[in-house]
């Protein structure tokens, strides 16, 4: 399928049982070493996940953009790059190394829902570990998610004479968070349409979610990117 | 032109007609992405007019105004007042246009409905906007456009979250007096994305006096049929359905919606026949979709709901219905009679209320009744506090249960849901006070059948009190199903007849006024010994009389035992699943035959299970939180002295699992359970304690928050716990604190001690604002600093006075300054 038109919003929904669910993941986020947990905390792991996946409701928006690249100071102080994508102008050299051959960009925001958010509230108080155990799984939950999403729009609009980069966040490397207010500036309702939301202090709520651009690039029949 | 109102247009058996999209058509016509549609209305106003003039000549009863997004957060006050007074003047306009011509619809009655969305914001405590801000942020709009006039209804629409949605109600109420129309937003399995299904909105929004209910967006027709039947089996006002035309999806680069004009008003006539009242469209939906549906449903009549008279409460999630199946409401949150639970409320000590709640949750109660009346606590100020908490981590319906008119209207307006009241009675003040809150906020109301002459001895004499209570009801609109009529019953052991004047009120009022029943039952047993065994008899005999609802302690087993016999007896347990739940869930207290062990978290039983060692520190290190209790109960019980237990077990376990911790032979989880299980242990100490009057000798006093603007609490709660169990007195200020009260309660405390955590980069400058402040109004306190973005060079610069990498370098490092505290205070 051709790439969509600019900044036309989409929205993706997957079922929880859809996800691949990745326990070693999980663990790294719960701080417990590569010997896994022991049995009674593999217990409370598989509880809680089972408590997770029944309230997951797994959902995104997307859209894509064509991409400029300007070496800029200007605006950008300190900064080398300065990449046009449509929704914003990004000043930052580590997203520009990551997506330089690229000649487009899906921006997508991600969430699994406020279900782990209520867990962790309510668990607490039936022990100190499960707010932990709810944290690592509801991390791993919201990744695997952003994995099927990114698998379903390389399924849906890649190639042979496209491939993509991976994903890349704000607040990675030089790309500031600060972007958070231009991408839900971007989606405006369809992110009130799938729950997220984004406070003063750039966090996003439910907390479990992800934003990020994929790099689209377009390769020509000799296989040369159409951006250099 | 005059017009008749919607209300009476809505009962004239007639389909009423909505617009459809607005920003999908403007997004077509040139809208930019990240472009705000509500400002169209100034820069486009010919096409908006137009817009609303193609939906009237299309059919459409009511236009909605382009103000879906427009707020105080998006708009400028002088910008907004603008924008609204031009929507209206467009919407306006365009109704004189189509009413001015000679068009086929000219003569149709046609009206604007002052369009709200939601404000993008999630509200606490899953987000940080305030439920009385929101209500502040919906204001914004419908302020200025009340004063501008020239709309028939409010519409809310698009919600995904109940509570939201009541604060855009209460703003609507509080600044018009219009119909209002609540729409939600259903996903394919039927709930918001917030956890409510089709009956907790209806009977919420019904409850809080909207004039339909209905659904929007996010689905197609087809999608949104299943819904529509539950709507209107649950719901006695209209049934509104608006739905997308289908999800935007690419095809050849261009946006297209899945359902076209013909599809769309073929799926609208069954929805039509299902009995909605009031339909239309919305993302997606063009004049073309509206034209079509209204040709194919013109001559489906729209019935008018018929009362439907269900008592019924909610949650922010589900609905509890008072029907022929008894409903237990939890007894627990109450200090009555309760020492431990009346030093929580003096210590505001929330988490052990949240405990309470869960267990009684555990040990399935329905519904859960808050009282937290002292005669020396602020009531409104900590209701509102526990209500919030409590709404935070349990989606159980709540009863707020006060004598305090102010407390009992902060805690309606702030309780996420269709509340329990409880409660009213005959005297005609209290009647007066409380029915008009009944009324505003919604609810069933607990009628107690005393007046100014006191109980009546004799059910007749109740049964006369109940009949003003109904007739008094009415004069404010509410029905007999909003009440539950409570008899009163007074101990057996100072009045004979008691238990059978109370049991024949139940009756009578079931069985010959209709009406639903309440009662208090663990009253009947007072002053007599082994009061549980009168306590079950009499609850079974209620339930056989008729009884709707039942406040009893749900942690009880004999309770228990009467309710799940009753209810399997009388036929509302499907293949006596429920019983046999209780049965297996309960098994060894059954065979015990223990009749007055109490269920819980700490339940009897599982001390003398044959764990391999049965010593207290082998419960810690191993994190069982049930045996640790169990344990140190027995300690106690053999007189062990609590600082033994304290000194000489758990701090030697702490120590044990913290230094494998630092080993790395242990990880964090296991390290939270061994403190979990320690806390258990800490709790029956503490119960032991306050029960003798002794006094538990603590360490310094610590203040403990995550600052403002950062809504993650897990590392700061894992800090607290295992100061507490180290001794410390710490004062949990909880998250997004700002920085005046961090102080303020530093100050108060004398606190040698603050602890500040912060999760993120953009919250930090608000961690080094609350040092600033602390250095100067409260000089004598260390500031230790922690959060996974924080570093020992961040700590710096903000002048902390310590950065600690995680809990058991927190434990350290107050233990360091309660040492030099002692020193400095002898």
């Amino acid at each position: 399928m051709a790439l969509p038109k600019t900044g036309t919003i989409f929205y993706h929904h997957a079922d929880a049982s859809a996800l691949t669910i990745d326990l070693p993941q999980s663990y790294r986020y719960m701080q417990i070493g590569k010997c896994g947990p022991d049995e009674e905390l593999k217990k409370q792991i598989d509880a809680a996940l089972e408590a997770q996946l029944s309230v997951c409701k797994p959902n995104a928006i997307y859209a894509y953009f064509p991409l400029t690249f300007e070496e800029q100071i200007g605006t950008c102080k300190n900064k080398h790059y300065c990449i046009g994508a449509g929704f914003s102008n990004i000043c930052s050299d580590t997203l520009y190394k990551h997506i330089k051959d690229c000649d487009g960009v899906f921006l997508f925001a991600a969430t699994i829902g406020v279900g782990c958010d209520r867990l962790i509230a309510r668990d607490r108080l039936k022990n100190q570990a499960l707010p932990m155990i709810h944290q690592g799984l509801g991390a791993m939950l919201v990744e695997v998610y952003c994995d099927l999403l990114e698998a379903d729009i390389q399924k849906m609009y890649g190639d042979s004479n496209i491939s993509f980069a991976t994903r890349y966040s704000p607040g990675y490397g030089d790309f500031s968070l600060s972007h958070q207010i231009d991408v839900f500036r971007f989606f405006g309702k369809a992110a009130r349409d799938i729950g997220l939301s984004l406070n003063e202090s750039l966090l996003m709520q439910p907390s479990k979610s992800v934003t990020a651009l994929i790099g689209v690039k377009s390769t020509s029949a000799d296989g040369s990117s159409t951006n250099e | 032109m005059s017009r008749i109102s919607i209300e009476e247009q809505l009962k004239s058996g007639k389909m009423l007609y909505f617009d459809g999209g607005t920003g999908s058509i403007l997004q077509e016509n040139g809208l930019q992405p990240g472009e705000l549609p509500e400002r169209w209305n100034l820069t486009h106003a010919d096409f908006i007019r137009s817009l609303h003039e193609n939906y009237y000549k299309a059919g459409a009863n009511i236009i909605k105004t382009d103000t879906f997004g427009l707020n105080c957060l998006k708009f400028a006050p002088d910008e907004l007042t603008q924008i609204v007074t031009a929507a209206l003047a467009n919407a306006n306009a365009a109704r004189d246009s189509i009413e001015g011509s000679d068009h086929a619809f000219a003569k149709a009655p046609h009206y604007i409905a002052l369009d709200i969305g939601p404000t993008g914001k999630l509200l606490k405590p899953l987000g940080d906007l305030a439920f009385e801000d929101a209500v502040d942020v919906f204001k914004s709009v419908l302020k200025p456009a009340s004063e501008c006039g020239g709309f028939d209804l409010v519409l809310i629409e698009t919600m995904n979250d109940v509570y939201e949605a009541k604060a855009a109600v209460l703003a609507a109420k509080e600044t018009t007096d219009v119909p209002i129309f609540v729409t939600t937003v259903y996903d394919e399995n039927a709930k918001l994305l917030t956890g409510a299904d089709p009956e907790t909105c209806v009977a919420l929004f019904e409850g809080l006096g909207v004039t339909a209910v209905g659904l929007n967006c996010s689905l197609g027709p087809k999608q949104m049929a299943p819904i529509v039947p539950r709507l209107v089996a649950a719901a006695s006002i209209p049934v509104i359905v608006n739905p997308n035309a289908g999800l935007p999806r690419s095809e050849n680069g261009r946006t297209v919606y899945d359902v076209d004009p013909d599809d769309f008003a073929e799926c609208m006539a069954e929805i039509a026949k299902s009995g909605a009242n009031i339909i239309g469209g919305c993302c997606g939906t063009t004049p073309a979709h509206i034209a079509r549906m209204v040709e194919l449903t013109k001559d489906i009549p729209s019935v008018y709901p018929e009362p439907k008279n269900l008592t019924v409460i909610t949650s922010y999630t589900h609905a509890v219905y008072f029907k022929d199946r008894p409903i237990l409401i939890g007894e627990r949150i109450n200090p009555t009679g309760k020492k431990r639970f009346k030093q929580a409320l003096r210590d505001h000590d929330i988490d052990y209320i949240l405990q309470e709640g869960l267990t009684q949750q555990e040990n399935h109660a329905h519904v859960l009744d808050v009282n937290v009346g002292l005669p020396e606590i602020d009531e409104p100020s900590l209701i509102c506090d526990v209500i919030t908490e409590l709404q935070g981590v349990l989606d159980l319906p709540l009863q707020i249960d006060t004598t305090d008119p102010i407390a009992l209207e902060r805690g309606l307006r702030l309780y996420n849901g269709k509340a329990l009241i409880n409660s009213v009675n005959g005297k005609q003040e209290v009647m007066d006070t409380v029915f008009p809150l009944v009324k505003k906020y919604g609810g069933v109301v607990v009628a107690l059948l005393i007046d100014e002459d006191g109980i009546p001895e004799t059910c007749e004499g109740r049964l006369k009190i109940a009949e003003k209570l109904y007739a008094e009801a009415e004069k404010y609109g509410l029905k007999k199903s909003d009440l539950l009529i409570d008899s009163l019953c007074m101990s057996v052991a100072s009045d004979d007849v008691a238990g059978r004047e109370t049991l024949k009120t139940v009756d009578t009022i079931t069985r010959k006024y209709h009406g639903k029943t309440i009662l208090g039952v663990s009253n009947i047993s007072f002053g007599l010994p082994h009061r549980e065994i009168v306590t079950a008899a009499f609850f079974q005999m209620a339930m056989q009389a008729g009884l709707s609802a039942a406040i009893i302690n749900p942690n009880s087993i004999d309770i228990q035992k009467a309710y799940a016999c009753h209810c399997m007896l009388s036929g509302f347990d499907e293949k006596c699943l429920d019983y046999i739940t209780f049965a297996t869930e309960n098994e060894e207290r059954l065979t015990a035959g223990s009749a007055s062990a109490t269920a819980g978290a700490a339940s009897a039983g599982a001390s003398k299970t044959g764990v391999a060692s049965d010593t207290l520190e082998y419960f810690i290190t191993k994190g069982l939180a049930e045996p640790a209790a169990e344990k140190t109960k027995a300690m106690l019980g053999e007189g062990v002295d609590p600082m033994v237990i304290i000194n000489d077990h758990l701090i030697n376990a702490l120590n044990i699992v913290g230094k494998k911790f630092e080993e790395k032979t242990l990880f964090l989880p296991q390290l939270l359970m061994s403190a979990s299980a320690c806390s258990s242990a800490f709790d029956v100490i503490k119960t032991h304690m306050i029960n003798s009057g002794t006094q538990q000798q603590k360490k310094c006093k610590i203040i403990l928050a995550t600052v403002k603007g950062d809504i993650h609490d897990i590392g700061k709660n894992i800090v607290k716990t295992l100061l507490e169990n180290y001794g410390f007195d710490v004062i949990d200020l909880g998250k997004d604190v700002p920085p005046e009260t961090v102080v303020q309660s530093c100050i108060e405390h004398h606190a040698p001690l603050v602890g500040l955590s912060a999760l993120m980069t953009t919250t930090v400058p608000s961690m080094e604002e609350t040092i600033k402040l602390l250095r100067k109004e409260a000089p004598w306190a260390k500031a230790v600093v922690g959060g996974a973005v924080l570093t020992q060079e961040y700590a710096d610069m903000i002048g902390a006075d310590k950065y600690c990498k995680d809990a058991r370098e927190t434990v350290g490092y107050a233990t360091e300054v309660h040492e030099a505290w002692i020193k400095e205070n002898n």
